[in-house]
């Protein structure tokens, strides 16, 4: 027997925390993302799609997480946040699981049934 | 099943073939938080460690009842306990019926019930544990059960500490829950287990051990998995079925998932064990009170195994012994994995014989010994392995005569 290397399953990385552009890739320049409203598995699949649906545009990590309940391991701040226990987390955006990704990656929902997601207004 | 001419298999198959492979010692540290006094099948109604046997055909329960700390040779006050009242015992199941499911469920004491399900049409009771009143009869409570269901026991909500049993039935969605009172009445909730497929529950406190138990319903064929967490009034949280290959596991193998808590963080684990070459998977919880979620391992674990979990060093994590029947026919070794975190240190061990092992602190020293069971043994002396503390060894020297042909309730290879 033999133990391999670990692996940490979790989302491909494909940008930076601290490098926070909207989904097209604009800069954002000053204006402040923050986590959207709830929305629920079944209807929406990338967080590109949450954020157009609420009028706004998607930030790639640029949003407060728990650097604990982060993938990958402690980033400080993320693009989706998923739950199981809708009520919770739509109450209070803090108390999820977080992810950085892509604006237009698939939400992976393994063990949740509801996300937020890191978004900025248009204007 | 076992014919070319089977075009798939029946709801109910699946649940035979449920309980044939269904994996070994998972229930006792995933029930109530707080079961029965720190993990342990506690049947005194206090801490005296024991052993619950029950001996289908003359119909009754033996309790073996071991000292709370006892270093010197192991003893033990063998009591008989009739399924109803006092000896002699009146209630007998003739057709042999019933299969004993462990449960915290009358609650109240560190004692715990006994549930003989009968999956036919025969009746079903409650054996409610009253010892921590002085009586060693158990109390018969009739309830009848559904048929043909898997038991999925768990404390799942409701007001105190307290274990309710989720009947499933594979195929339409349908199920009852029955919660209990103080005094073994139930009452049933609907519940649904909206999923065509068949599914293995996987009952843990994921999230914590102060928190309800959890279920993750696994599906054999697609590797798919459906994540419920139960809210107040035993309402469900589903997160609905996701691919569990991003984590490892996948379609067209055959897992035995091993529940445990491998890291010592209080949060239930999951060895994903796959006989064979195929990889193994631990799943390492890294949930919280509104989140499920696991970081994922891989290991090889080349070979057939049975998989029994314990704290074989007695430093409050969970280890796993893969046992290997009978080393001088087969050939091979056995293996202890002592784990830190997601790392483990191996030490084979070769066990000749074919046991039915048990694992248990029997002697109260906080490192878990295993009694290596033989049914059919002339005069049944059964081995015991005692383990020593901070050493990652065991004392082999001592035997036991143990019934024969007799059912360790809580420790069954084929499942509850």
């Amino acid at each position: 027997m033999r133990l391999l290397n670990s692996t940490l399953l979790s989302v491909t990385i494909l940008a930076g925390c601290s490098d926070r552009r909207a989904n097209d890739g604009d800069d954002l320049g000053d204006a402040t993302p923050e986590w959207s409203g709830c929305a629920m598995k079944d209807e929406v699949q990338t967080c590109a799609e949450v954020c157009a649906t609420q009028g706004t545009v998607c930030v790639v990590g640029g949003c407060p997480a728990r650097p604990d309940f982060c993938e990958p391991d402690n980033c400080e701040l993320a693009t989706q946040v998923l739950a199981i226990n809708a009520e919770a987390l739509c109450a209070d955006p803090s108390v999820g699981t977080f992810v950085v990704t892509t604006c237009d990656a698939t939400i992976d929902w393994l063990f949740s049934n509801t996300v937020r997601c890191c978004c900025v207004d248009q204007d | 099943m076992g014919t070319e001419y089977s075009k798939g298999i029946s709801p109910h198959d699946m649940m035979g073939a449920y309980y044939a492979f269904n994996w070994a010692e998972r229930r006792v540290r995933d029930m109530a938080p707080q079961t029965a006094g720190r993990e342990r099948r506690l049947w005194a109604g206090d801490d005296r460690p024991g052993v619950l046997w029950y001996l289908p055909f003359p119909d009754r329960l033996l309790e073996w009842r071991f000292d709370a700390q006892q270093p010197g040779q192991l003893a033990f006050q063998s009591i008989e306990r009739c399924l109803d009242g006092e000896s002699p015992c009146p209630t007998t199941d003739s057709g042999g019926h019933w299969r004993p499911i462990m449960g915290q469920f009358s609650g109240s004491s560190k004692a715990l019930d006994v549930f003989m399900y009968s999956p036919d049409e025969a009746d079903d009771v409650l054996l409610r544990n009253r010892s921590h009143e002085g009586h060693e009869g158990f109390e018969t409570i009739k309830a009848i059960a559904p048929n043909r269901a898997i038991p999925v026991v768990g404390n799942f909500g409701g007001t105190g500490t307290r274990d309710q049993i989720l009947w499933y039935r594979p195929g339409p969605a349908g199920e009852q829950l029955w919660a209990f009172d103080e005094s073994g009445g139930h009452e049933t909730l609907a519940v649904d287990v909206d999923q065509a497929d068949f599914r293995i529950p996987l009952t843990g406190h994921f999230r914590s051990r102060t928190h309800w138990t959890d279920i993750i319903w696994f599906d054999p064929r697609s590797a798919t998995i459906d994540t419920w967490t139960f809210n107040v009034g035993f309402t469900v949280s589903k997160s609905g079925a996701g691919s569990a290959a991003g984590l490892g596991v996948v379609g067209g193998t055959e897992y035995l998932p091993i529940v445990g808590n491998f890291d010592g963080d209080n949060r239930t684990d999951i060895f994903w064990y796959a006989p064979g070459t195929s990889p193994d998977w631990l799943w390492l919880s890294a949930s919280d009170q509104y989140v499920i979620n696991f970081k994922s391992y891989e290991f090889a674990v080349d070979g057939e195994y049975q998989p029994i979990v314990g704290d074989f060093d007695g430093d409050g994590d969970d280890d796993i012994l893969w046992y290997r029947p009978a080393a001088e026919m087969a050939g091979g070794l056995s293996w202890l994995w002592y784990f830190d975190g997601p790392s483990i240190e191996s030490r084979a061990v070769e066990v000749v014989g074919d046991y039915l092992p048990y694992a248990e602190d029997l002697d109260g020293d906080g490192c878990t010994d295993i009694l290596w069971y033989d049914p059919v043994a002339p005069n049944n002396p059964s081995p015991v392995w005692r383990c020593i503390p901070d050493t990652k060894t065991f004392s082999c020297g001592e035997h036991l005569a143990t019934p024969k042909t007799a059912y360790l309730i809580g420790r069954s290879p084929g499942g509850y």
